[in-house]
């Protein structure tokens, strides 16, 4: 885990890539996470609190990067976000896990979940909207920003957090 | 005077249907419900063992308890061939596990291997070839150094563009000139995120 940063600390860490500092990218990291699944009439037989998915998508867009119309549009996570939406008959979430490798991403991507106004989502973060007493807290688990980024185990890793999070023992205990 | 024969054939019936409606009803959920039962992690960062205790650490809690139930098991995870210069890694690790005669399989979709694996997970349940699955993220990078694990993830970008020079964090750097010009936004509130996200974290406060 990477330790709380001041707003100053952040922007004098070293450059990586104009404009972006070190402490904006995720930091190299080993981890593991892990998650046992069942079908839905099983469940309660394993816990008396199971996690329901109730919906996920999936979705892809192109590898070459210059070939996207719009770098910033995020195709693949709107699709897979509004299958997963509709499945689970939804139009707001409590909470979401992004995909933060950079600071920026989690910006541009909670606009296209449509978590955040398009255009606006910097300012909505600078006004505290994605803390978590805000409005719309996302990566309460500290996102790979703070946890590091061990590619294979990251998006188990936010899964095991979701589940903590809607069972309600998320900083229980530590 | 009512039909009595009439009345029980009506009841009969009705139970049959409920019946149906039951079993039809558990069809149609099962195939599009899963859950989650049970989760465990390690502590990120730089830890000194290697990818197979990591997965033995996050795993144990499940396998200790379910260890009869478990018939699959998906190991999500990118680069064990580029960083730990491992190959076949799910068998690798059933074995390690002692899960040897459960099938596996290893899920491999650069950073959306996780979710990629929750997608599996629910394919093999709906389609009833596994009835519990396990699902293990690992990965083990700090056997490398930062330019190196930066060159190796930049091998997910196409030719073209990686003869260019582009990396995954100047795509980062790109994205983020493009957005604060088209936008307007402020430098301080781009870095605004570093500064929350390591707020959070375990020991934050449950959501409520």
């Amino acid at each position: 885990m990477r330790k709380e940063v001041s707003l100053e600390e952040v922007l004098s860490s070293p450059l990586i890539a104009e404009p972006l500092r070190q402490y904006e990218f995720c930091p190299i990291s080993d981890g593991s996470a892990s998650l046992l699944l069942v079908r839905d009439e099983e469940a309660e037989s394993f816990t008396d609190r199971p996690v329901y998915l109730r919906g996920i998508g999936t979705a892809s867009d192109s590898s070459h990067v210059s070939s996207r119309e719009d770098i910033l549009e995020m195709r693949a996570v709107r699709e897979a976000g509004r299958q997963a939406m509709r499945q689970a008959r939804v139009d707001k979430v409590d909470f979401a896990e992004l995909h933060d490798m950079a600071t920026i991403l989690e910006i541009v991507e909670a606009e296209a979940l449509g978590l955040l106004e398009r255009g606006k989502g910097w300012a909505q973060t600078w006004e505290g909207i994605t803390e978590v007493d805000g409005e719309m807290p996302i990566n309460t688990s500290g996102g790979l920003n703070s946890k590091g980024h061990p590619i294979g185990a990251s998006g188990v890793a936010q899964a095991v957090e979701a589940f903590l999070q809607i069972r309600g023992e998320q900083g229980r205990g530590k | 005077m009512p039909d009595l024969y009439l009345l029980k054939k009506i009841l009969a019936l009705t139970l049959l249907l409920q019946s149906q409606v039951k079993v039809l009803s558990r069809i149609v959920l099962s195939k599009s419900m899963v859950a989650i039962v049970g989760a465990s992690l390690t502590k990120f960062g730089k830890r000194s063992e290697d990818i197979f205790t990591l997965t033995k650490e996050s795993s144990s809690p499940l396998v200790r308890k379910f260890r009869e139930e478990i018939d699959f098991v998906l190991v999500s995870n990118s680069y064990s061939g580029e960083f730990n210069s491992i190959s076949g890694l799910n068998n690798l690790v059933t074995t390690y596990l002692s899960l040897d005669y459960v099938p596996s399989l290893r899920v491999d979709n650069t950073s959306g291997s996780g979710g990629t694996s929750l997608l599996v997970a629910k394919s093999l349940l709906d389609s009833r070839v596994a009835r519990v699955v396990l699902v293990i993220g690992v990965e083990k990078m700090s056997t490398k150094g930062t330019r190196e694990v930066t060159s190796v993830i930049s091998s997910l970008l196409p030719p073209r563009e990686r003869s260019l020079g582009i990396s995954v964090p100047s795509l980062a750097s790109i994205m983020t000139k493009i957005y604060m010009k088209k936008y307007g936004a402020t430098r301080e509130s781009i870095a605004q995120v570093a500064v929350k996200t390591t707020g959070m974290g375990p020991g934050i406060p449950t959501l409520t």
